[in-house]
């Protein structure tokens, strides 16, 4: 390597170039004749980054920073109405000084904003039918949890109480168990993730003295469209008869229309509100059987919910019968499905034989092995037994394993 | 011609699962037999835990269920089967042996009404 020549005298001399020793155009001229290394929408991007954008540097607490919260120059939409609002009137306020000052002290203490409303809540601009839903805070699932779990209420009178879907609570418990667990176990959990995500989605939290949410959370006795009800069927009816909702359904399941003597409504007859409907009727050919479609009153989440608001129209009863007669229609049903699910797991065991050893249990359970179980073809599932000739699908492509839906 | 009340083994690669089957003595182990009586599991299975099964015992330590071994059989046709001279394999008898040997009320509805009780084992 050559040694370096040292800067001659007479270059250090030259004066550092500056404002003053360069003409006007030689400021603004571009030096470099190669094409711009940023397009067009490069510019636009810092453009935006460094005006309307800055506002998501340091985004806003304790509420959402989405995009459609904000207009194009960058300012808050919900925070400029409310401007707009207040600023007509400390001018109709003229004389009162002492007011104003008070006010735009009191402004400037709370300088809370404003709620977010549907607008706001749009975290795609070019989507508009997507809402951010909002989530259960920590504080509201640890209360669902100790409802249902130490409490020892039912999933169903939890989810009428907080105005939580029965699928959530159910979902809440169960994964504020795992939680649990996890602590119990030492393991570590993921809670500067989880705070992270809280702050910038729209949380529901719970009241303090009310013990509930602070919002409704979601509507609870809604119901899917049945695919039952899809098709559309023209069916003549008679004008004598009432066609009630219970008779749609038998239509929709082709069951046949009840007899006469069955029918309610009819020839003066009490009508059975079709909440009270809850016996399944199971109709078809053997190999074809379906339950018959009740009307919606009888499959919604809550149908208790239907009497209740009935009891509260009556003049004849009072306020706090209405609630009496609500919690009794509760506990009633709790005792029934306590006693079903008793029932049924007693006629489980009385077919099974349990025999003790030293290191496992013997289970014996009785069964039937009969033509009926394995089928003329000998290829039916309902008798014991692995079947003959028929290959097992277990490893066969597209068996789904894990289970796509939860039932509550 | 004897007739055999024998397992049949069914199942992957160390993981074997039976049919206690009804099948002609010299047939082969993956005939189709003439019955299919019931199905034998050797492997233990922890049981599934049902809504009142508790986490922790009183003690505060966890609770370990025992394992369980499940056999599903038709009593009453392997009674009909024993009955008319078909023999348990060695394997076979002691299992019906365990079966009959704790309480067969639940087991055995049309024996009790008959007033007899038919004892499962080989037939002398």
């Amino acid at each position: 390597m050559p040694p370096r020549i040292p800067p001659s005298a007479a270059s250090i001399t030259i004066p550092r170039p500056s404002v003053h020793t360069h003409c006007k155009s030689c400021l603004t001229r571009a030096f470099s004749s190669t094409p711009s290394s940023q397009t067009q929408l490069r510019k636009r991007m810092f453009n935006w980054l460094q005006g309307p954008g800055a506002n998501f540097r340091q985004p806003l607490a304790n509420s959402t920073n989405y995009l459609s919260a904000y207009d194009r120059r960058g300012n808050l939409i919900r925070d400029r109405n409310k401007k707009q609002g207040s600023s007509p009137e400390p001018v109709s306020e003229g004389p009162e000084t002492e007011n104003v000052v008070a006010l735009e002290e009191a402004a400037e203490e709370e300088p809370r904003l404003r709620k977010e409303d549907e607008e706001d809540l749009r975290p795609f601009p070019l989507n508009h039918t997507f809402i951010s839903q909002s989530i259960l805070s920590d504080e509201l699932r640890e209360e669902i949890w100790k409802r249902v779990r130490v409490d020892g209420k039912s999933v169903r009178q939890v989810s009428v109480e907080m105005g939580v879907d029965m699928r959530r609570i159910a979902a809440v418990v169960r994964l504020v168990e795992v939680e649990r667990r996890m602590v119990a176990e030492g393991k570590s959990l993921a809670i500067p993730y989880a705070r992270a995500i809280q702050s910038m989605v729209p949380v529901n939290k719970l009241n303090p003295q009310t013990r509930k949410p602070v919002e409704e959370h979601e509507p609870i006795n809604d119901l899917e469209q049945h695919p039952m009800t899809y098709r559309q069927i023209f069916w003549p009816t008679s004008e004598s008869r009432a066609f009630t909702r219970t008779d749609a359904g038998r239509v929709f399941s082709g069951a046949p229309r009840l007899p006469d003597e069955q029918e309610r409504g009819q020839d003066g007859k009490p009508l059975l509100e079709p909440w009270q409907d809850t016996t399944p009727e199971i109709v078809g050919k053997p190999g074809h059987e379906h339950p018959v479609l009740k009307p919606a009153d009888a499959r919604i989440p809550h149908p208790h919910l239907v009497a209740y608001e009935k009891d509260k129209l009556d003049p004849t009863i009072k306020s706090h019968e209405v609630r009496a007669r609500y919690v009794e229609r509760l506990q009633q049903e709790d005792a029934k499905r306590k006693a079903i699910i008793e029932r049924q797991a007693r006629i489980e065991e009385k077919k099974k034989i349990r025999i003790e050893t030293d290191r496992w249990q013997f289970v014996v359970t009785e069964v039937r092995a009969t033509r009926t179980g394995t089928g003329l073809d000998g290829r039916g599932t309902k008798a014991p037994g692995f079947r003959y000739g028929v290959p097992s699908q277990e490893r066969k492509k597209g068996q789904v394993k894990i289970p796509t839906s939860v039932e509550v | 011609m004897v007739l055999r009340i024998r397992l049949a083994r069914f199942g992957n690669a160390r993981n074997p699962v039976y049919n206690i089957v009804l099948a002609q003595a010299k047939s082969a182990r993956g005939k189709k037999p003439i019955e299919v009586l019931g199905t034998y599991n050797p492997i233990p299975q922890m049981p599934l835990a049902t809504r009142d099964t508790p986490e922790f015992l009183p003690t505060g330590e966890k609770l370990v269920p025992k394992k369980i071994k499940d056999i599903k059989l038709d009593t009453a046709r392997t009674k009909y089967w024993l009955g008319v001279g078909a023999q348990p394999t060695e394997p076979v008898e002691k299992l019906f042996s365990l079966v009959s040997s704790s309480s067969s009320s639940s087991l055995s509805p049309g024996a009790k009404r008959n007033g007899t009780c038919l004892v499962f084992g080989r037939m002398e």
